[in-house]
């Protein structure tokens, strides 16, 4: 729980600082930001320096502490020049975020903290990548790999905790936290009103608790994969429709044109018809995703058919001329016994069935010592073209039952 | 044609509801949020960015056109209230429920590792570890995290696989399976009931707890 805390703590205070970035990218006369949208772009900016630190760290195999000290090079830089960059700006107006909203928002985020922390799901595909952290961490090199793994590698190594012990007792704090306050940090930005604010910022953090998709989204999942690349780069985008509403609202404005503004209210004009071609889009992906579920559902449920098939007991007919001279039985285990065989005339199509099948016939039950009945049999055994273990005589007769 | 696909369009959402709910209900809110007057006058577009909090938006912009419209105190509360009900059953049959016991259990330590099978990997590693070991399917991932010493076969196990998934397995096709991929070790749950064990196919007892059993191949140092 320390180090959580401590982790926590350092990554909040270096993403403040990092956040200052905030003066140099928002244009600074008109639009302003919050501390929730400072923290939020710092945070996101750390971990790209961090993911792309590892990248380098990786490409060249350095070791664990050359690596933590490109990584911490580099925050420095980014920490740093945001300070220098900012200092020769006007500084942006500070706005206030709102406490009851942004109570709610943390009051969620330690809610999804705990559960990550201290529940344990059956969707083990979720661990899927985190054995290079664990080689990372176990050899103390770097190595090409997902950035963010071998990132949790070399941090593990450095707070001398397993990786699976730092991605469930430690990371869940600072990751999560940063994400919902990346969404919150727009919502800002989006409305004004309070009531509104609450409303999204409740359905946002809520729809992380009932997120469960599907396998296919479990990289993106946040209460399942908040430690991975594909959440990063899905709950960081946020921050950049933050900065690009910014843009669209604070640039210079074009001049009106009366006519342009005649074709915003007709019924066919060009964002009505972009609005249906986005349904018909979606609807179509959709389907496409639906098929895709149901040809995979197929392809796996008949992928191993073959090998099921095989491994099945069987019974195979011997009817050289229509008429059935012989069986041949495969058991579960693989091992094959013949019935009958008939006389020498069948050898050739009889030494071919059991060739097909692996030439090797475990017990062979003949009805008669006789060349009509074993003829085949003595034949194929004494060239050799069929292996056989045990060769026993039925004394087949035919009985009468009566009641 | 068209109909037919629509049909089992239809049968496989009914099967697969959650997978692609998300997608449904965000394509609707994305809807509002480029039709909503509000949120074009403020250039509030780039949401759309982010999947959950243009659901969001859209949900703070229907709660506000439903509220909007009513006069008094009383007409307010009971419309925010319906609207309240209307986005959480939204948001509830937009996917399952992470936190609920049909896919989580409370943890058993620090690593979310099945109980006893940390121990399990640890007598495997001290004997010797730096192999091939066969387990589970569902604990393939716990040990690939474990530990970078342990491999696990990426081919070759699916029989072995599918005999494990059964209370009965075939323990005579598990071992074969293993030595055929290389497994120095395998790991198996408590749980099963083979009808014969696996030491009668090469493979010694190495460690055991109450949830986990671990073979050593015979002959193997």
């Amino acid at each position: 729980m320390i180090k959580l805390l401590i982790v926590t703590a350092v990554f909040l205070i270096l993403s403040y600082a990092a956040g200052a970035w905030a003066d140099v990218i928002t244009p600074v006369r008109r639009a302003g930001y919050s501390a929730v949208f400072r923290v939020s772009l710092g945070g996101c900016a750390l971990i790209i320096t961090a993911l792309l630190s590892s990248a380098i760290s990786s490409a060249l195999s350095l070791f664990i502490p050359a690596a933590a000290g490109i990584t911490a090079f580099m925050w420095a830089a980014l920490i740093i020049c945001a300070f220098i960059a900012g200092r020769k700006k006007e500084k942006a107006k500070r706005l206030k975020s709102d406490a009851a909203v942004t109570a709610v928002v943390i009051a969620a985020a330690v809610l999804q903290i705990l559960c990550a922390m201290y529940l344990r799901t059956d969707m083990v595909s979720a661990l899927d990548g985190v054995d290079a952290a664990t080689r990372v961490y176990d050899t103390g090199t770097t190595f090409l790999a997902d950035p963010m793994m071998v990132f949790i590698g070399m941090l593990s190594r450095l707070c001398f905790m397993h990786p699976l012990e730092l991605i469930f007792m430690v990371l869940p704090a600072p990751l999560i936290l940063l994400y919902d306050l990346c969404a919150l940090s727009l919502i800002e930005t989006v409305f004004t009103d309070r009531v509104k604010r609450l409303a999204a910022a409740v359905t946002t953090v809520l729809l992380s608790i009932w997120g469960y998709q599907s396998e296919m989204l479990i990289p993106v999942t946040l209460m399942l994969k908040w430690f991975g690349t594909g959440t990063f780069i899905v709950h960081s985008l946020p921050v950049a429709a933050v900065i690009w509403t910014d843009h669209l609202r604070y640039s210079e404005k074009t001049v009106y044109v009366e006519d342009e503004d005649m074709k915003d209210h007709r019924i066919i004009n060009a964002r009505n018809v972009a609005a249906a071609l986005a349904v018909v889009s979606i609807a179509l992906i959709f389907a496409l995703i639906v098929l895709n579920n149901k040809i995979n559902t197929l392809h796996d449920a008949t992928v191993n058919l073959e090998a099921d098939l095989n491994n099945r007991c069987a019974m195979y007919e011997f009817a050289p001329d229509g008429a059935i001279e012989g069986y041949l039985i495969r058991s579960g285990d693989g091992t094959l016994s013949f019935i009958g065989g008939g006389d020498t005339s069948n050898a050739d199509e009889l030494g071919a069935l059991i060739a097909d099948h692996g030439g090797q016939i475990t017990n062979w039950y003949v009805y008669g010592d006789d060349d009509e009945n074993a003829g085949a049999m003595r034949q194929l055994i004494s060239s050799g073209n069929v292996g056989c273990d045990n060769v026993y005589v039925i004394d087949r007769r035919q009985i009468k039952v009566t009641e | 044609m068209l109909k037919a696909l629509f049909a089992q369009l239809y049968t496989d959402y009914r099967n697969l509801v959650g997978a692609g709910a998300v997608i449904t209900l965000f394509a609707s809110c994305a809807l509002v949020v480029i039709v909503s007057k509000e949120m074009r006058d403020r250039k509030s577009t780039p949401v759309l960015l982010s999947v959950f909090c243009t659901i969001g938006c859209a949900a703070a912009v229907f709660f506000d056109a439903v509220t909007g419209k009513c006069k008094d105190k009383r007409c307010r509360i009971i419309a925010a209230l319906t609207a309240a009900a209307f986005i959480l059953l939204a948001i509830a049959s937009s996917g399952r429920m992470i936190a609920s016991p049909e896919y989580s259990k409370p943890a058993e330590n620090h690593m979310h590792l099945p109980e006893g099978l940390r121990e399990a990997m640890d007598a495997a590693l001290t004997d010797g570890g730096d192999s091939y070991v066969l387990t589970m399917p569902e604990w393939e991932p716990y040990v690939k995290a474990y530990s970078s010493r342990f491999s696990v076969p990426s081919e070759g196990v699916s029989e072995a696989h599918r005999e494990l998934s059964d209370s009965h397995p075939d323990m005579r096709r598990v071992a074969q399976c293993a030595r055929r991929t290389g497994c120095k070790y395998v790991v198996l749950s408590a749980g099963l009931w083979p009808d014969v064990p696996i030491t009668r196919f090469g493979y010694e007892l190495l460690y055991e707890n109450e949830n986990c059993l671990v073979y050593r191949e015979v002959g193997t140092l």
